[in-house]
């Protein structure tokens, strides 16, 4: 193997230094810029979603204002504090473990990943009963008789496409978030992160703040249509 | 002079005493596991190989079936199935992963000074994507493969029942390891670059892969997600693109095409890069314009995502949107005509050595030439109007992926293969072989043009009979550039067991890794280069032919 | 509760004094304050104006996570390009489908003028 070869005249490697870096700074710089990249095609992959949505909210704006009344807005506001509160709890277990606080900082990954639990499972109980009520997209749209309100014209199933179409994307990457920071709760009560070497954590973090960031805009634009 | 200044011996007198990358390590594990870029560029090229090949068999069933104006070997559904699946395979599985899979993997360390790619396990993860989406299209394929176009036009995507949901899957999957693929470049060419190897050093070919690798991660997001919702809406019916529901079957064509017209930039764009290595190798004096062909990269990539437009001039889009459309993809013309002007300019004057990798860069640039020009007067609308949907764009489109892709694909690897594999191909065979490529690429898509403007059809079974004399025409050319490409097929894989050693530097080129040992070592360099000289500066190289 | 993070250490990343715990609750409350903005402001019937102010305060929370939690200010200015060119790219496609549909001659039987629906494989609803 040459990496003993490699650099030879440079101080002593830190075990997680790769042979293709010249130095640890380096190696991290490239590990938020690749994340940040990453990011940047989760925005572009949701954009094409929300590009649908505005198409056809252009062409039905009455059907989706009456569609969005039966959304339930207090779920979405607490999933939006709910993520948000996850937000901070991740940003704060990256100040952490840049302290080398090791402890606190597996706490804070363990109230983020319980948040987004919760999140899934509000977002869940939101599903469930627009299943029961038949706001479904598609074919499926048959809006139940009991609901509230005058009856639902038919472009409101595009609202509920879009509607099941952003959410779902949104909630499995909640889910892949929740195993990504569970990794890094697992290796950091392993012992594997420090002051000087912290990657998994900031670079977990920024995905995680992606999955908030796209809430933010869903939040709005689904459940307080106007 | 050597590429790298280091105190006490040359870099290179001790990389030659270390194995080769191909030597290195060895059993099967080490090849399917490696880490090695140059492996992973080894492996991408045994897959492009065989889906060049079976796209290759669709596009010879189909010219075949084409002979005859009536049913001549198989029925119509059959050959709507041909028609697609040549090109999702040649677009999905060839030409998008082919030059940067084989040769950006291989070159971007090697021209940077770096030992490897930024991230080594991501660079395999996106081969093995690639490698699970071809076999879940080959699966598709096995169950009928579909008749609906490459396009995937809804609502006849989302209605057809034949199996289009495992292609759609496919070409997903496919889009991942694009994008990974594109990560791994961008992160690579921004950190890991040697010492004294700043930005305006940088070979052209990086240039290139860096602007594919933006485009990448930016637009193939958009496919992957709008393929996604046809498959949905095929299974479940949801009608986001169903006009029976509200929905809109120019939306999907809106989000099908603003990847897909950035796609045949990341298509292109790695071509162009090569033919910047070849001219500035084969004209032996430094590239004119330099700064000029590395800019104008950018613009491509950036006007690239404001055209897709053109694809819907006849669609039903609003003729706003449509005039729009047209004077921005024009603008393209003018960054591509950057490009031509200064290779031109770099042959000017300049001591050619004539050779196989050169020859296809000549058929390069006539190809591309009339390619382009041909989509500059498709970007006219009043034009559009009579050429969409016909043989014209066909053939305008083959001109610029076969004419730019398939001949810089095919001269890189002529070109580089004394670097990757320590061998030299026979010349008098190489040239046999590009001379009938390149007419047979020629042969078989002028007669389009003028079928295209005569009113003949794309992705017609049938014909009138005043149109057979040039199809007739178009697929004897067709056989033979096939017999072309087959007979480069056999002599470099004869060339690759049996051929004569190769130099280091047999074309006496002046960029970076013709400084490496050819094969390059396993970690490229035994001590991290600095960099002294700029990309295309001679210093006395010298053409060998053979190796001592 | 720590006023500022040391990073003595000399393999710190960027070398920059971190803020400490008290800034990124200060944050929080700040974004919850957003939220409630939002929520209120769709209640208030303001016409048009509703959707671009809904979409303003979000673009402002988004900035302030991006800028402060995702600590993009200061950054490197290649992971701020890439999140503008993501942006830009979002609204030059959202603008010009939009474009399209709003800008299309008028339809002879629009998508509402039929009362019944028929499925695609043909078949009555």
């Amino acid at each position: 193997m040459q990496t003993d070869a490699i650099d030879a005249g440079h101080a002593p490697k830190e075990p997680h230094l790769r042979f293709q870096f010249s130095d640890s700074a380096r190696q991290f710089h490239a590990a938020k810029f690749g994340m940040w990249l990453f990011l940047g095609q989760e925005v572009m992959f949701f954009s094409a979603l929300f590009c649908a949505y505005a198409y056809y909210r252009n062409q039905f704006p009455d059907a989706f204002f009456r569609a969005s009344q039966h959304l339930n807005t207090t779920f979405g506001l607490l999933e939006t504090i709910d993520l948000l509160t996850s937000s901070l709890t991740v940003a704060l277990a990256i100040h952490f473990i840049r302290q080398g606080k090791r402890g606190l900082t597996s706490v804070m990954l363990i109230i983020t990943i319980a948040c987004a639990f919760i999140f899934l499972v509000m977002h869940g109980h939101e599903y469930a009963t627009e299943f029961h009520e038949g706001l479904l997209p598609g074919r499926f749209f048959h809006p139940e008789a009991h609901l509230e309100g005058p009856a639902l014209p038919m472009e409101s199933a595009m609202f509920f496409t879009c509607y099941f179409f952003l959410t779902v994307l949104h909630s499995i990457h909640v889910l892949i978030g929740i195993g990504v920071l569970s990794v890094v709760l697992a290796f950091n009560m392993r012992g594997k992160y420090s002051q000087a070497y912290y990657t998994h954590v900031e670079v977990g973090g920024l995905y995680w703040h992606l999955v908030d960031l796209i809430w933010i805009f869903l939040f709005p634009l689904l459940y307080l249509v106007t | 002079m050597s590429l790298a200044v280091v105190p006490e011996g040359s870099p290179l007198q001790a990389a030659h005493e270390e194995p080769d990358y191909i030597r290195a390590k060895s059993g099967v594990l080490s090849w399917v596991l490696t880490l090695d870029h140059k492996r992973i560029a080894l492996l991408y090229l045994g897959t492009v190989t065989v889906t060049f090949f079976l796209g290759g068999i669709f596009a010879l069933a189909l010219r075949t079936e084409l002979l005859v104006p009536e049913h001549g070997i198989m029925d119509a559904m059959t050959y709507n199935r041909m028609f697609t699946l040549h090109g999702v395979t040649m677009v999905f599985f060839f030409m998008i992963p082919a030059i940067p899979g084989v040769f950006g993997n291989f070159f971007i360390p090697l021209m940077i000074g770096a030992h490897d790619v930024a991230f080594p396990r991501l660079n395999l993860t996106s081969y093995y994507l690639y490698l699970f989406a071809v076999c879940l299209g080959l699966w598709g394929m096995i169950h009928g493969g579909t008749d609906t176009g490459w396009t995937f036009y809804t609502p006849y995507s989302t209605t057809t029942t034949t199996a289009v949901l495992p292609i759609l899957a496919a070409a997903f999957v496919n889009g991942f390891s694009s994008i990974l693929t594109g990560v791994n470049f961008i992160v690579t060419i921004h950190t890991l670059r040697a010492e004294g190897m700043h930005w305006m050093r940088l070979p052209l070919f990086v240039w290139g892969m860096y602007g594919t690798s933006v485009i990448q991660v930016l637009a193939t997001p958009v496919i992957g997600i709008t393929l996604a919702l046809a498959g949905v809406e095929h299974f479940l019916g949801t009608g986001i693109f169903d006009p029976a529901r509200g929905g809109d079957p120019i939306l999907f064509q809106h989000l099908f095409w603003f990847y897909s017209h950035p796609a045949v930039y990341i298509m292109v764009l790695p071509a162009f890069s090569v033919a910047s290595e070849l001219i500035g190798a084969f004209t032996r004096k430094p590239l004119v314009g330099y700064k000029m062909i590395a800019l104008s990269t950018f613009g491509i990539a950036f006007v690239g995502f404001l055209a897709w437009g053109h694809h819907l001039f006849t669609s039903g889009q609003s003729v706003v949107d449509a005039g729009v459309f047209g004077f921005l993809s024009m603008l393209i013309g003018i960054f591509t005509s950057i490009k031509v002007f200064n290779w031109v300019g770099s042959m000017y004057k300049a001591a050619i050595h004539m050779t196989t990798p050169f020859l296809y860069a000549l058929g390069f640039l006539f190809l591309t030439v009339f390619g382009g020009m041909t989509g500059v007067a498709l970007a006219t609308i009043s034009l559009d109007v009579h050429w969409q949907d016909t043989y014209f764009v066909v053939a305008h489109f083959h001109f610029i992926m076969a004419g730019a892709v398939v001949l810089m694909f095919l001269g890189g690897l002529h070109y580089w293969f004394p670097k990757m594999f320590g061998k030299t191909y026979p010349e008098g065979w190489g040239m046999i072989a590009a001379t009938l490529v390149i007419l047979g690429f020629i042969g078989t898509f002028t007669p389009q043009f003028f079928l295209g403007n005569e009113g003949m059809p794309r992705r017609y079974y049938s014909y009138p009979a005043h149109f057979q004399w040039l199809h007739v025409t178009s697929t004897i050319f067709a056989y033979i550039l096939f017999m072309g490409l087959l007979l480069t097929l056999i002599y470099l894989v004869v060339a690759l067991i049996n051929g004569p050693r190769a130099s280091n530097n047999p074309w006496g080129a002046p960029q970076y890794e013709w400084d490496t040992p050819s094969p390059p070592p396993e970690h490229n360099f035994s001590a991290t280069p600095v960099i002294n000289r700029d990309p295309y500066e001679y210093v006395g190289q010298e053409i060998i032919e053979n190796a001592n | 509760m720590a006023a500022h993070a040391e990073t003595h250490s000399h393999d710190s990343h960027d070398g920059k004094k971190h803020h400490g715990v008290g800034f990124y609750v200060g944050i929080w409350i700040v974004l919850l304050g957003f939220t409630g903005l939002t929520y209120g402001a769709a209640h208030v019937e303001m016409g048009a104006w509703n959707l671009p102010i809904a979409l303003a305060i979000a673009i402002v929370k988004g900035t302030i996570v991006c800028l402060f939690f995702m600590h993009l200010w200061g950054d490197t200015r290649a992971n701020q390009f890439v999140l503008i060119l993501s942006l830009l790219f979002l609204i030059l496609m959202c603008s010009m489908t939009i474009a399209d549909v709003n800008t299309r001659f008028p339809l002879l039987a629009p998508p509402n003028s039929q009362r019944f629906m028929v499925s695609p494989r043909g078949q009555l609803e």
